[in-house]
């Protein structure tokens, strides 16, 4: 017998303790420090335990193992719902200090009544018998013009009549005068970004031309909570507003949302992605970012009321007493994700959606996909990636993102690594209590 | 060793659904996004 090539194990953060999981054998235990010592170094302890969780297995039985986890994983994914974006234009009301789309140069929109409905007609013809939703996104979706209301409501319309739900992705600038529309509709949720309190976003969110938005933002969130739109609040971080992160909580708290069952939070991280967008130094690895969380969290545990950041799958384990399913593949391009935009291309994802030399196929005026193109999207993979095969942490990682990878290595088909063991290190020490103590 | 799986029946076995997808462990680790609806799953 061996000890598990997916065995992660890792010391509990500020604690004499060691987290060890395997995502394969669904299992995760504490050791004390010693213990965890001598199994870093290869030494059993506990062997009898270590067999029967599946941290210490017979090679062969393990890798059939994996195989059935895998073959579960491919059929999972394809009962699994996709979403596919529309992108009416590229346009924004916003300057943002971040944006990475601002250099795109897309060409302007025209009337397209005809676009959406080859829209339509392919994601009938495409993806029938799929469980699927909608997701406008931009640029900015919801501007103030006749053009852009015609094209919302249409989507409204269209989505609701077909039994699609409808997501929505703004800056919340003018989404008080939208909600009425999006009211009628499917609509699964609006996500909008509130990057701090008012001095905070206004510094960074602000209109072409610097006029400000945080008012008008939150009052579209008390719209959307109001008419019963479930929001989805999005808070970009980096260096330069972290530590107001706190104070965004307890406005959200004062302000009765994290009491309202239609209020969620997710953060983001400001990061490049196709160019630098911000000063480098105000960006952010992943673990540091995670590191800072971690500090303020404990500093303000008020913070975990209006956003528990999720550190790997360190929430998920300590909420539930659970690991999730292992992750063959993290990156949902060209599989449960699709991006369409209103000059009638078909992208992978919303990372490279109006990317110029990105786009995979056309569904207006012509429907064409290329094969040679999305397969690698298709297969991408732990399995295709071959740094992914010996990586203890890949049914954590899953490989992590396409987009990214394929922006710094000019392919796929390589990784983009998660820091999973610091992160479950820091999310033990923050969730873990007494368990890890 | 102390298990932090409820119910634990302490036997490896190819992994049975526990309310949890593939995609949303991939949320829960990669975008803290309770739903794939938003963007920026690339981080």
């Amino acid at each position: 017998m061996e000890l598990s090539r997916h065995n992660i194990l890792t010391r509990v953060h500020d604690a004499d303790a060691y987290l060890l999981a395997n995502l394969l054998s669904r299992q995760a235990d504490v050791l004390p420090l010693e213990d965890g010592q001598r199994l870093e170094r290869g030494e059993l302890v506990h062997e009898a335990d270590l067999v029967a969780k599946g941290y210490l297995v017979e090679p062969d039985e393990e890798r059939s193992r994996f195989r059935k986890a895998y073959l579960g994983f491919l059929a999972s994914r394809e009962s699994d719902e996709v979403q596919l974006f529309y992108v009416p234009t590229y346009a924004c009301n916003f300057g943002c200090s971040y944006c990475y789309q601002d250099e795109y140069a897309p060409p302007p929109v025209e009337a397209q009544d005809a676009v959406l409905e080859a829209f339509f007609a392919y994601v009938e013809a495409t993806f029938t018998g799929r469980r699927k939703y909608v997701t406008l996104f931009g640029g900015e979706p919801l501007l103030p013009s006749p053009s852009s209301r015609h094209v919302v409501t249409r989507l409204v319309t269209e989505t609701a009549r077909r039994g699609l739900d409808l997501a929505v992705v703004t800056n919340g600038y003018h989404l008080t005068e939208y909600v009425p529309l999006l009211a009628g509709g499917r609509i699964r949720e609006v996500q909008v970004t509130l990057d701090g309190t008012e001095r905070v976003h206004d510094g960074r969110r602000y209109l072409k031309g610097g006029a400000s938005t945080f008012r008008q933002v939150v009052a579209g969130v008390d719209a959307c909570l109001a008419a019963g739109l479930p929001v989805n609040l999005r808070t970009v971080l980096d260096r330069d507003n972290v530590e107001a992160f706190a104070d965004l909580a307890q406005f959200a708290i004062a302000r009765g949302w994290t009491d309202s069952p239609l209020f969620k939070t997710q953060i983001g991280r400001n990061y490049e992605l196709h160019h630098c967008q911000s000063e480098r130094q105000k960006l952010y690895t992943r673990l540091s970012l995670y590191e800072d969380l971690y500090r303020i969290a404990k500093a303000s545990p008020e913070l975990l009321r209006f956003h528990e950041p999720a550190f790997s799958v360190a929430r998920f384990l300590f909420e539930r007493g659970a690991l999730p399913d292992p992750l063959f593949d993290a990156c949902p391009a060209c599989k449960t994700e699709w991006a369409f935009d209103y000059t009638g291309r078909i992208y992978p994802c919303t990372a490279n959606v109006g990317k110029q030399g990105e786009a995979v196929g056309t569904f207006y005026p012509q429907r064409r996909l290329d094969a040679a193109l999305t397969e690698p999207w298709e297969d991408r993979d732990v399995i295709a990636i071959d740094t992914c095969k010996s990586c203890a942490v890949q049914l954590a990682c899953g490989g992590g993102c396409g987009a990214v990878a394929k922006n710094r290595d000019g392919t796929v088909t390589a990784p983009d690594c998660r820091p999973i063991k610091e992160l479950l290190s820091l999310g033990a020490a923050l969730y873990g209590g007494d368990a890890v103590a | 060793m102390k298990s932090l799986i409820k119910g634990n029946a302490s036997a490896p076995a190819a992994p049975e659904p526990q309310g949890a997808t593939a995609v949303e462990a991939t949320v829960a680790q990669c975008c803290a996004k309770v739903s794939r609806t938003v963007a920026g799953c690339h981080d």
